[in-house]
């Protein structure tokens, strides 16, 4: 009698009921085999590594000059030598996305210095490289550009960046 | 040291954002107490970013942190003797049943995850270099952003046209620590997110009369790889997901205010809109569109007049950032070229292939999993069910942001305008995402969506 009832006035309600339930169980539970694993694997899979006030920065000088330790420190540290108002040359190679970034992230630790980012590969730009450092540059810094043989070697931070100040050029 | 340093700079963020809620509200308003702690954190990183800002036309060096300090601990203490002693209700927590609270725990656990990748990861690119940076600069300038920065071309890659909020508030961890530090700024991250998910909580509740729809989509938003492991995701620095946080409260807010005469809510609506622009540029978008709803609610509800005063200080952000741009011939972004009809005109073939990248992205479950799929079920049982305002602004919330941004691409400068939609497409969707857990937990419920407040006089 009561499966009669249930069968009568409820079971519309029911079978929506039910059918409400199934639909999120199975749009949740799908939802979750997707992304779970991928999240729990993303969120196991470092541990902390505190490497101090330039945490990020120096991350990612290590890796992108292939091994710099306390790159961000050293940067500014040479930075800071070079008159305050005097320019600052990165040399990038645009095509090269690890370039250019290297030389952005220079750019944002060469503070207070302007800074001018040049794309060597940008062939309009050819003479800059010449004429940027013969002008009011305090120091051209090469980010996985090769320097030119006729310069003076500079200060490497790991293997890919160079900084040269411009006073050794001209003593040269 | 540090630690210590850190929580006195959480502690003034929050006493700030009290003190501006108690005074918002009328007094006798019962707001949940997690629900007050997430609405003081976001309203303490716009005022004390505010403030920053412009008394640093006036003072720097140690005077202006100590001033602003001083004016978050005043501001507290007034909202603490307005409140008496209703302000800070504990009862939600002994209302809430078994399941609940099961829901809550797991809830609580990822919070504390995002709190731990938010330490394990790097600060991102942008959150280095369009964010923090402003920050460091500011700090190197006794808290002042310096002309030189926002004119600098050089620099130009770094957003200087971008607005402060969150710059502003990692620099108050800066004057607290005495230094600049990328590893302890990062704390200020996860709790947009703690935020962010308390708020879902707290409107959901409000809106369906039950916790447990809003728990189980809070719980869920975790498991979006875009959210919390992605690139550009809450744990790596990004301006994204805290804009998506202003504007999951401003539309939250606004739609308890459609149900309810309860001045709170709309006031709660006014102070959220005004810190949205504040937040990133594209926050002037989102308070287009939320202004928009605003004003359907007033018309609709036959508001009084001067509740359109709401949008008056968020007008006032806009404009106001705009003017100190110009006044300090700040670099401007050239991402975009200007708006004019023979753009459009010449590049209106663009629609198609941003239309089939902005559904690629909705379908890309290594970022978003089957999160899109959810929302757009939860969508349609939602609009099918209820045929009202709510739904109304419910829809130009979910839709005006996405059409506009991807409307916006029709003027990008970029060479490759398709890797310009691809780059930022699924940090832009991230604006909206907390609000679909909203409408994904009105689906949740069979029955009707209600509303469960209504104390205190119709006022705006």
């Amino acid at each position: 009698m009561s499966i009669l009832n249930i069968g009568g006035r409820q079971w519309p309600r029911r079978v929506l009921a039910i059918a409400h339930v199934s639909l999120w169980a199975i749009l949740i539970g799908a939802f979750l085999c997707v992304s779970g694993p991928k999240t729990f694997r993303e969120a196991s899979k470092h541990t902390i590594h505190f490497v101090g006030p330039f945490h990020s920065s120096d991350s990612f000088l290590h890796f992108a000059t292939g091994g710099a330790m306390n790159g961000s420190a050293r940067l500014i540290r040479l930075f800071d030598s070079l008159p305050s108002q005097d320019l600052i040359v990165i040399f990038v190679r645009g095509e090269d996305t690890r370039s250019s970034s290297l030389g952005m992230m220079t750019a944002y630790l060469a503070w207070p210095h302007p800074v001018r980012l040049i794309d060597i590969a940008h062939s309009t730009r050819g003479p800059e490289l010449t004429s940027a450092g013969s002008h009011s540059a305090a120091a051209l810094v090469f980010c996985r550009v090769n320097r030119p043989p006729w310069f003076p070697a500079g200060e490497r931070v790991g293997e890919t960046l160079e900084v040269v100040p411009t006073a050794k050029i001209a003593k040269r | 040291m540090n630690f210590l340093a850190l929580l006195g700079a959480l502690a003034t963020l929050f006493a700030a954002g009290f003190g501006t809620l108690r005074l918002l509200v009328p007094k006798q308003t019962r707001l949940n107490f997690a629900e007050q702690l997430a609405l003081s954190w976001l309203l303490g990183t716009g005022v004390i970013s505010l403030w920053v800002w412009l008394l640093g036309f006036f003072f720097g060096g140690w005077v202006l942190p100590a001033l602003v300090a001083i004016a978050s601990t005043v501001l507290a203490v007034v909202g603490w003797q307005r409140m008496g002693r209703i302000a800070l209700p504990v009862h939600s927590l002994r209302r809430m049943g078994r399941t609940d609270l099961l829901l809550a725990a797991v809830l609580a656990l990822e919070v504390a995850v995002i709190f731990y990748l938010s330490y394990v990861h790097t600060l991102g690119w942008d959150g280095l270099q369009n964010w923090e940076i402003k920050a460091r600069y500011a700090y190197a300038n006794a808290g002042v952003i310096p002309g030189d920065y926002l004119r600098d071309a050089g620099r130009g890659f770094t957003h200087p046209e971008y607005p402060l909020a969150i710059p502003f508030t990692e620099l108050w961890v800066y004057f607290w620590l005495g230094d600049t530090n990328q590893f302890w700024t990062k704390t200020v991250f996860p709790l947009f997110y703690g935020a962010g998910v308390v708020l879902l909580v707290a409107i959901s509740t409000r809106l369906t009369g039950k916790s447990w729809p809003g728990l189980i989509t809070s719980i869920l938003l975790f498991f979006v790889p875009q959210i919390s492991t992605e690139g550009g995701s809450a744990v790596v620095g990004y301006a994204d997901f805290p804009l998506s946080v202003f504007y999951l409260a401003t539309i939250g807010y606004l739609l308890c205010a459609v149900g309810s005469d309860h001045a709170a809510y709309f006031r709660i609506y006014g102070a959220c809109l005004t810190l949205l622009p504040w937040v990133k540029s594209e926050g002037a978008i989102l308070w287009l569109v939320a202004a928009l709803c605003g004003v359907l609610l007033i018309l609709m509800k036959k508001k009084s007049a001067r509740c359109l005063l709401a949008l008056a200080p968020g007008l006032a952000v806009i404009v106001g950032w705009r003017f100190y741009l110009g006044a300090m011939h700040a670099v401007s972004s050239s991402d975009f070229t200007p708006v004019t009809l023979t753009t459009l005109l010449s590049n209106i073939h663009r629609l198609g292939p941003i239309m089939s990248m902005l559904f690629s992205e909705f379908t890309r479950l290594e970022t978003w999993s089957l999160f899109w799929l959810l929302v757009a079920v939860a969508g349609t049982l939602h609009f099918c069910r209820h045929r009202d305002l709510r739904s109304v602004v419910l829809a130009i919330a979910f839709l005006g942001p996405i059409s506009i941004y991807s409307f916006a691409y029709i003027f990008s400068s970029w060479p490759d305008y398709i890797s310009h939609v691809g780059l930022s497409i699924s940090r832009l969707l991230m604006h909206i995402a907390p609000l679909c857990c909203l409408i994904l937990s009105g689906a949740l419920v069979r029955r009707s969506i209600v509303v469960r407040i209504a104390q205190s006089p119709a006022t705006c």
